[in-house]
């Protein structure tokens, strides 16, 4: 970047130094690893904002990790990154990916296939119409393949996420908000696709305990909201299905992949348990095992989530091993928010610190929560302004996709 | 007096910088549930030294912190940069509601005039005064128009956005706000976002009867957006399964021009806005060949025609001769097989790119130059050839480029490495 000044200045280091007023020496000490204000002034001198400048310099330093997907990256190794973020429900990382998959495009079924993994991204970000939207132009694109296993392999695992994290609804929401007709037959036509997918067997792929957990837990959930059964019997099931993941999380080894696969598959479990107590609370007389299917949830995550904290994990993995834990751990205190809103027992004077932190980690993933009633009655009555605060930085930071937000 | 005055001024910075980067901090906490210590080994600091005394972090941290938060890199330096305050939206004492209207139009006018400073000003006065919801987002989006020929992508698509948010705004405005915004993320490489939000939009405005000048002016860009997305989609090689979705981004390119055609008889929304539509028929040229092979020699020699025509002073034929050097530069990489021919005629599409970004500020076509002058360079040194020097104007082409277009920032190492064989030349 100062070389570019530099050529921006007749090739006079002297000038170059002096027109981002920076000492020349103090630059070459700095190097290896620069200051954030040392950039900012050669972005200046250059034109550029800061945060331009500190992205370009940073390009390299992000690499090819979960912020800034490199280019490079051959398309098998992409389809893996995507495989990994499904599995962790890591919305940003969806995003990043989708666009790199519409750049590398070798068929139209990939261009297809990158708009269905931004459909991936919005469900996570739990924004359904947007996800339709994009659903709806992968479907028009054309996802179908003749010969590639590994793409359809992984067009079953994305549909099936969206199709079923669709059926089950936003956390935000106590009841199930349903699209206008051409979302529903978006959602049909993909529902469609899956079973043909998944029926002739190629699809399915070897499957790792997670995916067949979250599989499982979908089918028990999609039974629970279909209404042939008692509902207290469907909540019964599915808390027997986290209880199951938790003894599958203690029976395993120290071998770190499975540790993660099942603290994966008991972050599935738990959260889908919890939005069907959310969407089942008021079927009945279910009320208070609703409310206590959601808590439990949340109390076996809270201790996956401290179990894997304690495992003093490298730096890098400590960003990433537990984003499942915790990504579905913030779905779940929201669907506990909005069970507790629908049934008044929302007190804005009594909530707390921690509440109030559950609430902006909510928010920051969910950005649609600002506009729900818990966060309604809590900004009414929030003095700390917290929530206000927040409301900024989720424009700040996922404007990327603010549209219909 | 002076020097007391500018240590303060310091010292209040630092004092700032200390409290935003402890904010993010905090936040970046509750977001992932850290305890400090946590925090601290994820970024890679002692839990005591998380914040430097001049608040100012090293890169590392602000990527660390980026990573932590889920956020992209130039958000976390957004916020730690930002000044104190919004001092932009600070209404001029003078300025009345009924002063709306002049101040919209004056800024218009302005920018016609390519005074962009000026019409940037005029439209934030005329946001300042706006008195509904409507007028808000009118103001920002002829302020976003501003900001997009001065060259400032970033700022147009903060503009778009910001109007987009505000409550109550009319269906019409707002579509158009939308259309735009998928335009200027076109231009900047988020095609699969440009598509979403393009399509919504046409999906949109199919489903209301009402003719109304903006919103047709809506369909009108969105159209276009969605029509360069998919045709910047299809590849450059084996490109024969994409015949189908050429002429789907070919009928986008039509539907455009008929748009724009109707808007041409109305006064209000005269082809002053549409410059670009001047140009249609000369990208989709580009969609012609792949649609029929047996067409490019043909689409070849026309776009090398509109190429090389001579100047004039009618709005948009330099930014036709820009989307025509596009046009060309990819139907020669598909279909020109003679290695002479096919570097004489991206030498001519990149020259045209150049003279069109330097001239206008468009680093969409300044990245496409780039783009070609790097390959250019590259096989230049393959042959043994040392490339061309890096001039002031290239040098500020590559600032614009990795400033206002994020996709291109993946490239930033191979322009610095293909540039900073410059540096030091003289002392």
């Amino acid at each position: 970047m100062f070389a570019l000044l530099v050529s921006m200045c007749d090739g006079s280091r002297k000038a170059a130094a002096l027109r981002a007023s920076v000492d020349i020496r103090s630059f070459d000490a700095m190097r290896a690893v620069p200051s954030m204000d040392l950039v900012a002034r050669l972005g200046r001198a250059l034109g550029l904002d800061a945060s331009a400048a500190v992205d370009a310099i940073s390009a390299d330093a992000v690499g090819a990790s979960r912020a800034g997907l490199g280019l490079g990256l051959a398309r098998e190794r992409v389809r893996e990154f995507v495989c990994e973020a499904d599995l962790d429900d890591d919305a940003f990382a969806l995003e990043c990916a989708a666009e790199v998959m519409a750049k590398q495009a070798a068929l139209p079924r990939d261009l297809a296939l990158a708009h269905l993994v931004r459909a991936r991204a919005m469900v996570a970000r739990g924004a359904h119409e947007s996800a339709m939207h994009a659903a709806e132009i992968a479907l028009d694109i054309g996802l179908a393949s003749d010969d590639d296993g590994a793409h359809d392999a992984i067009v079953a695992q994305l549909a099936e996420s969206i199709v079923f994290e669709s059926m089950l609804g936003s956390p935000c929401e106590a009841r199930q908000v349903r699209g206008d007709a051409a979302t529903g037959a978006v959602e049909a036509k993909l529902a469609r696709m899956l079973r043909q997918l998944l029926g002739d067997g190629s699809a399915v792929g070897c499957g790792s305990a997670s995916l067949v957990a979250r599989r499982d837990a979908w089918r028990f959930a999609r039974r629970a909201l279909a209404g042939t059964g008692s509902p207290t019997d469907a909540l019964h099931e599915l808390r027997q299905a986290t209880d199951r993941a938790v003894e599958r999380l203690r029976a395993v080894g120290a071998d770190p992949r499975s540790r993660h696969d099942a603290e994966r598959a008991l972050a599935w479990t738990a959260s889908i348990a919890a939005i069907a107590a959310l969407r089942l609370h008021g079927a009945g007389s279910c009320g208070r095992h609703a409310m206590s299917t959601i808590v439990s949830s949340e109390l076996a995550l809270d201790d996956a989530l401290d179990d894997a904290m304690r495992k003093d994990p490298s730096q890098e993995e400590l960003a990433v091993i537990t984003r499942a834990l915790f990504t579905r751990r913030a779905r779940v205190a929201m669907c506990e928010w909005s069970t507790r809103a629908e049934l008044g027992e929302v007190d804005a004077r009594t909530i707390d610190g921690i509440d109030l932190d559950e609430l902006v980690r909510s928010s920051l993933l969910f950005p649609r929560a600002r506009t729900s009633r818990v966060f309604d009655q809590v900004n009414r009555a929030n003095s700390r302004g917290e929530i206000q605060r927040v409301r900024k930085f989720t424009l700040d930071a996922l404007s990327s996709d603010c549209w219909m937000l | 007096m002076l020097t007391d005055e500018i240590g303060g001024l310091e010292a209040a910075r630092e004092a700032l910088a200390r409290e935003r980067l402890e904010e993010l901090q905090a936040l970046a906490r509750t977001y992932r549930n850290w305890s400090v210590k946590e925090l601290a080994l994820a970024l890679g600091r002692q839990p005591g030294r998380l914040v430097p005394e001049s608040g100012m972090p090293k890169i590392d941290l602000v990527v660390g912190l980026a990573k932590a938060l889920d956020w992209p890199v130039d958000a976390v330096v957004d916020h730690l940069m930002k000044p104190a305050g919004d001092v932009r939206r600070a209404p001029i004492a003078h300025d009345v509601a009924a002063d709306y209207a002049r101040l919209y139009d004056e800024s218009l006018q302005k920018r016609l005039e390519r005074d962009y400073a000026e019409a940037i000003r005029l439209a934030v006065r005329a946001r300042a005064v706006a008195d509904n919801p409507t007028r808000r987002a009118a103001a920002l989006f002829v302020e976003a128009f501003a900001h997009e020929a001065a060259g400032s992508y970033v700022e147009s698509v903060r503009c778009l956005r910001d109007a987009v948010r505000i409550d109550g705004v009319s269906l019409n405005w707002r579509l158009l706000c939308d259309a735009h915004l998928a335009n200027v993320l076109f231009m900047q490489g988020h095609t699969t976002q440009a598509v979403g939000i393009a399509s919504s939009v046409i999906d949109y405005i199919g489903s209301v009867s009402a003719a109304d000048p903006v919103l047709q002016s809506a369909c009108a860009v969105a159209h276009w957006a969605r029509g360069h997305s998919l045709r910047t989609s299809i590849p450059l090689a084996n490109f024969d399964a994409w015949g189908v979705l050429a002429q789907t981004a070919r009928d986008h390119f039509r539907r455009a021009s008929e748009i724009a055609e109707e808007l041409s008889t109305n006064d209000a929304f005269s082809m002053r806005n549409l410059t670009a539509s001047t140009s249609i028929d000369a990208i989709a040229m580009e969609l012609d060949a792949i649609c029929d092979e047996q067409a490019h020699e043909e689409v070849v020699r026309r776009l090398v025609d509109i190429v090389r025509e001579g100047g004039s002073v009618e709005p948009g034929v330099s930014e036709r001769k820009a989307w025509a050097s596009i046009a060309l530069a990819n139907t020669a990489k598909r279909f020109v097989t003679d290695a002479m021919q096919l570097r004489g005629i991206l030498e001519l599409a990149s020259a045209a790119l150049r003279a069109h970004a330097v001239a206008t500020n468009n680093w969409y076509f300044a990245h496409r130059h780039l783009q070609l002058d790097s390959e250019r360079r590259r096989s230049l040194v393959d042959h043994g050839v040392a490339s061309r020097a890096l001039d002031a104007t290239e040098a500020r082409l590559v600032a614009g480029v990795l400033g206002q277009i994020p996709v291109a920032r993946s490239e930033a190492a191979s322009y610095f490495e293909l540039y900073a064989a410059q540096e030091g030349s003289r002392t």
